[in-house]
């Protein structure tokens, strides 16, 4: 059975509806990066997306917020911020929209923020594009606040202090405070502790855990643990493609799909046995321009069939809320 | 480790080194403590993991054991013999025997130079073997046996992928058939999939050669998978060191118990207590006084600020650095 996602959940905050997106070759053929995404994010809930290099996940954080480059190009679907479709929206109206209802925060928080503006500066500059009503004096006591809140002590102090004077942690914590600055709906972090030390980035998810349910979360990340910790439902991407979704416990327990059961039992654990040799998936990510055809994993697959080498297989519901794109569940076997 | 009746084939004593960060010619030095006092013994066919954060001196430590960089103090001894006291002549051959693998080996290839050429470059310098096509054949082997086919020696680097390029890396450090191999980050910059295969890479190699390796990380489950002994380095200096299972049964340093806690693991079972370390590393150019953990230890007291421990032993090679984990 062919899965149908349609605009009905009431507390569906954003939801991509058959979206695909390709990148323009130096030929100027388009080539499909992203193929028919549909899923929604849930009010007050935390999605993740999990795959490897490659596999569109931080494409398709971009696409929620309209920063995708000049050189990709959307080639059909939807994707919308309660009822009204992003993809039809204004430059003009995507800069209200962005840092007001929707806010974004990446990997390195260095390249993001402005080496030559204090970081007060730059978080009262959010809220005097999204909130016109605030006075200078009132946005300088809720930049302290914000700072305060994401856990930099003496926030009094440290407003007036550049960039380059916060650590990376730290600095991770300013981009976290000017994102939610204007209480978003939704937050999109791409990799948000991917460059940090591991006791760092637990203390910056000990604050996101803090913050979560304030709003939705959209967290994109190659980190199945960072998953577990932050996020209640999580999709696996691959080539391009959802490969399956589910709630957190089916898809750290009880995958399906042979691509997510390669990529959990991949990982060294901190716990049990341990192996002389791991699991490993053979042979390597494809790239966009050499996409396999048929199911794009099917080179890589230990139980591929013919079937997989030629068709697509769709995104099949096995249940409520758990979808497989895989020719053994899609019913072509019966 | 260091068991008393065998000679190990790798002991590092009291390994120091300070960098002099200052470049200003009549100021004072000021010193990065990179390393300090670090020994461990490592025997033949095992393979010591050293787990760390960013500024815990591991790659320094690295670059020491092969002798590339000079220590201020201390010894290595590799099979008996101490590697800074050695002649030149006696240096290259032990060179052959220890050879290095880095986080990211496009880095240290050549973008003009064929993958073939870049494999035969060490084997000739170092004059393990001549004649062209005795060459051609030892390159189309050493291929193989990182799993690449022979015929990639006409490519060039950009041709491939990460988890290729670390394959590259190690079959130019198996050229001169090391015994012993020190692996940096080899598997960092790789994505799950491949890691797996490169790690298992590792494995399979070190059952065929019969290697010892050191293996340096910041991941812990990494250095888990693939240690026999685990050294835990903090701002330049050794926390704790002690067979892995041991390890992470009996986590004595605090450090130590903090930093596999902080790891998020896939894995919903796991009733997590998190420690969560409060502020950020501390600089290496001024280490706090006393214990140098003593700033954000959760355990910490008045005294470890003011005292410097020692390691010591607290069980069958488990050596740790705090007065209280002593009991």
């Amino acid at each position: 059975m062919r899965e149908v996602q349609g605009r009905q959940a009431p507390d569906d905050i954003l939801i991509f509806d058959n979206y695909s997106a390709g990148y323009l070759d130096d030929d100027g053929h388009i080539i499909n990066l992203l193929d028919s995404l549909s899923f929604s994010v849930k009010e007050g809930r935390a999605l993740g997306i999990v795959g490897e290099s490659g596999c569109g996940k931080s494409i398709t954080g971009l696409s929620a917020i309209r920063l995708l480059s000049k050189q990709l190009v959307v080639q059909g679907g939807a994707i919308f911020l309660g009822n009204e479709n992003l993809l039809e929206k204004t430059e003009r109206e995507m800069q209200d929209i962005r840092g007001g209802k929707i806010a974004m925060i990446f990997q390195e928080p260095m390249t993001s923020l402005n080496p030559v503006l204090s970081v007060g500066f730059q978080i009262e500059e959010v809220l005097a594009r999204h909130r016109p009503e605030l006075s200078p004096d009132d946005r300088r006591s809720s930049a302290i606040e914000l700072l305060r809140e994401v856990g930099i002590s003496a926030p009094e102090k440290r407003v007036e202090d550049y960039p380059h004077q916060f650590s990376g942690g730290m600095r991770q914590r300013v981009m976290i405070a000017m994102a939610i600055a204007c209480h978003p709906l939704l937050l999109i972090a791409d990799e948000p502790t991917t460059a940090l030390d591991v006791t760092i980035q637990a203390q910056v998810l000990a604050l996101m855990k803090r913050l979560k349910g304030r709003g939705s979360l959209m967290l994109i990340t190659h980190n199945l643990g960072i998953i577990a910790d932050l996020c209640e439902e999580v999709l696996v991407m691959y080539a391009g493609r959802i490969v399956e979704k589910a709630d957190v416990e089916t898809i750290l327990k009880k995958p399906i799909h042979p691509y997510t059961q390669g990529l959990i039992a991949s990982i060294p654990t901190l716990r049990g046995e341990r192996q002389k040799f791991l699991y490993s998936i053979p042979g390597m990510v494809p790239a966009a321009k050499n996409f396999p055809s048929g199911c794009r994993f099917h080179p890589r697959c230990d139980r591929c069939m013919d079937l997989c080498r030629v068709e697509a297989p769709p995104l099949t519901k096995i249940r409520d809320g758990h979808s497989v794109r895989c020719h053994l569940y899609s019913g072509a076997l019966s | 480790m260091s068991t008393k009746q065998e000679q190990p084939f790798l002991e590092a004593k009291g390994l120091t080194k300070h960098f002099n960060v200052s470049h200003k010619l009549f100021s004072k030095p000021v010193w990065i403590h990179a390393v300090d006092d670090v020994s461990f013994a490592v025997q033949r066919g095992e393979t010591l993991g050293i787990v760390g954060e960013s500024g815990s001196g591991k790659s320094t430590l690295a670059r020491l054991l092969l002798n590339l960089i000079e220590p201020n103090a201390g010894s290595v001894r590799f099979k008996g013999v101490d590697l800074f006291s050695m002649t030149k002549s006696k240096e290259s051959t032990f060179r052959r025997e220890m050879q290095m693998v880095f986080q990211d080996p496009y880095a240290s290839l050549n973008p003009r130079i064929k993958i073939g050429e870049a494999i035969a470059e060490p084997i000739r310098a170092n004059r393990v073997m001549d004649g062209k096509s005795r060459i051609e054949a030892r390159v189309a082997e050493l291929l193989e046996m990182v799993g690449l086919s022979a015929d990639v020696a006409h490519s060039y680097p950009h041709e491939f992928s990460g988890g290729q390029r670390q394959r590259i890396g190690i079959a130019r450090a198996l050229g001169v058939s090391p015994e012993f191999l020190v692996c940096d980050e080899v598997v960092s910059a790789l994505d799950v999939s491949i890691q797996s295969q490169i790690l298992n890479l590792f494995a399979e190699l070190k059952e065929k050669l019969g290697l010892t390796y050191i293996f340096i990380s910041h991941d812990f489950s990494v250095i888990r998978h693939v240690s026999d002994h685990i050294l835990v380095m903090y701002l330049g200096e050794a926390v704790e060191i002690a067979p892995v299972d041991e390890l992470f049964q009996n986590p004595a340093h605090p450090y130590t118990r903090a930093l596999i806690s902080a790891i998020p693991e896939p894995d919903l079972d796991v009733a997590s207590e998190k420690i969560i370390l409060e502020g950020d590393i501390p600089s290496a150019e001024a280490p706090p006084r006393g214990c140098r953990f003593s700033t954000r230890c959760y355990m910490a007291r008045e005294e470890c600020g003011i005292r410097h421990a020692e390691m010591a032993s607290i069980g069958e090679n488990h050596l740790v650095r705090c007065s209280f984990a002593l009991g």
